[in-house]
């Protein structure tokens, strides 16, 4: 068993991460992630650094896509399209859970029901 | 080396375009994705046929992979002398080389096809893994160490690695470099791992705030009270100010899943008791005598301003 010093990086807004790295993550080009930044699809964080810097919260759902892109052979567009209603999914299950958490005892649905 | 016939797995007549084919892969994909088919072959299934697009989908690895002809399903084949040349240089045999395999070093630059000269290997990334683990609250909040299995092809290992405290539900965390090993150069690859909470009997975490359900009596909420609550940390004792409602929520600053940064909630329910003593009756009689409230009229008006 190894055991060994953990470095995390949270992948979430609180982190940041280069064009490079993230391509690397996401098995996908910097030029296709400038394409998807054309399509608004994804966005970089406002900077003068010489390369352009995401939140690290992209890394899941752009590795998603990718997977999906790969797994269906699915163009470029698609995938913009895609990330944007993940991203989208993403939130209102974010929404769902603070709701459930607010609510008062018998009116709560547990998500196991 | 077995024959697989790619044509057969998509469905698809040998003579079929690109559209075809790719129209034909679609379909099984939708059919047999992982995500999608709860159907017990649907992994292999999805795998074949990706392996057959991935082939017939590339001009030059289908023109190699038509070389062959058309030998029967699982028939073992010689490929052609030329092929070890290009795919498996200076070896004796590459009698145990996957068909897959050797059509999809193709495109890596491993083989070129005949003619390519000296082929340079690209370096290639080791695998990424992903993975959850499911923590309980009193875990997330301190922190602890949990053992991640990882098993590929070359065996499986045990890490032992240290989540940090204060995670929340769904929180996804990246260690770079602890995946599979890199070949021919390539870069290690990473762990990505998907944090679970599980239900607590008390708590129910939003973000990295916790919520629970404060059941008070009625001349608690009425008269104020100091109540003991549970924390993730041991009972404190709460203030519960005079005339707090049903749905009010009493904040324990710093008692969530990040200590010091984020906070239990204390929802407020009022409770009756179900039966009353002769004594009790007696008094709640008086109060509703006495008493001007009308949670009818005051508390809504009093909700209005609120």
């Amino acid at each position: 068993m190894f055991d060994e010093p953990t470095e995390w990086l949270s992948l979430d807004t609180s982190a940041r991460i280069s064009l490079t790295e993230l391509a690397e993550c996401c098995d996908l080009t910097a030029t296709e992630l400038d394409e998807l930044v054309d399509y608004n699809a994804l966005a970089p964080l406002d900077g003068v650094a010489s390369e352009q810097v995401f939140s690290a919260h992209w890394v899941v759902p752009l590795r998603t896509v990718a997977k999906l892109r790969l797994d269906f052979d699915l163009d470029l567009f698609t995938v913009a399209m895609m990330l944007g209603q993940l991203n989208r999914i993403a939130q209102l299950e974010q929404q769902v859970q603070s709701l459930q958490a607010r609510l008062p005892l018998h009116l709560r649905v547990m998500q196991h029901e | 080396m077995k024959y697989k016939d790619y044509y057969a797995i998509l469905g698809v007549p040998r003579g079929a375009d690109l559209d075809e084919i790719k129209k034909a892969y679609r379909k099984l994909a939708r059919t047999y994705h992982p995500d999608v088919s709860k159907s017990p072959d649907a992994e292999a299934r999805f795998k074949e046929a990706a392996e057959a697009y991935a082939t017939l989908k590339d001009a030059t690895k289908r023109a190699a992979y038509d070389e062959l002809g058309h030998p029967p399903t699982g028939a073992e084949f010689k490929p052609p002398p030329q092929w070890q040349q290009d795919f498996a240089p200076g070896s004796a045999s590459f009698e145990d080389i996957d068909l897959a395999d050797l059509l999809a070093a193709m495109g890596r630059g491993q083989a070129g096809g005949a003619g390519s000269g000296r082929r340079q290997a690209m370096p290639i990334k080791g695998r990424d893994f992903e993975t959850s683990v499911t923590l309980t609250l009193e875990d997330a909040r301190r922190g602890t160490s949990v053992n991640l299995t990882l098993a590929d092809a070359q065996g499986e290992r045990t890490l032992q690695v240290t989540i940090p405290p204060g995670v929340c539900q769904d929180q996804k965390l990246r260690l770079r470099g602890k995946g599979g090993k890199g070949h021919q150069g390539g870069p290690d690859g990473d762990i990505y791992l998907h944090i679970n909470l599980a239900p607590h009997a008390v708590f129910r975490p939003d973000h990295h705030d916790l919520y629970f359900d404060l059941l008070l009596a009625p001349w608690e909420a009425a008269l104020g009270a100091e109540v003991q609550v549970p924390t993730l940390d041991g009972a404190v004792l709460l203030t519960v100010p005079a005339g707090t409602r049903a749905g009010r929520k009493l904040r324990l600053r710093g008692r969530g899943l990040t200590a010091g940064a984020s906070d239990l909630y204390a929802i407020v329910h009022i409770d009756v008791p179900a039966t009353l003593t002769e004594r009790e009756r007696v008094l709640y009689q008086e109060l509703a005598k006495v008493s001007g409230f009308n949670p009818r009229v005051n508390g809504f008006k009093e909700k209005a301003h609120v």
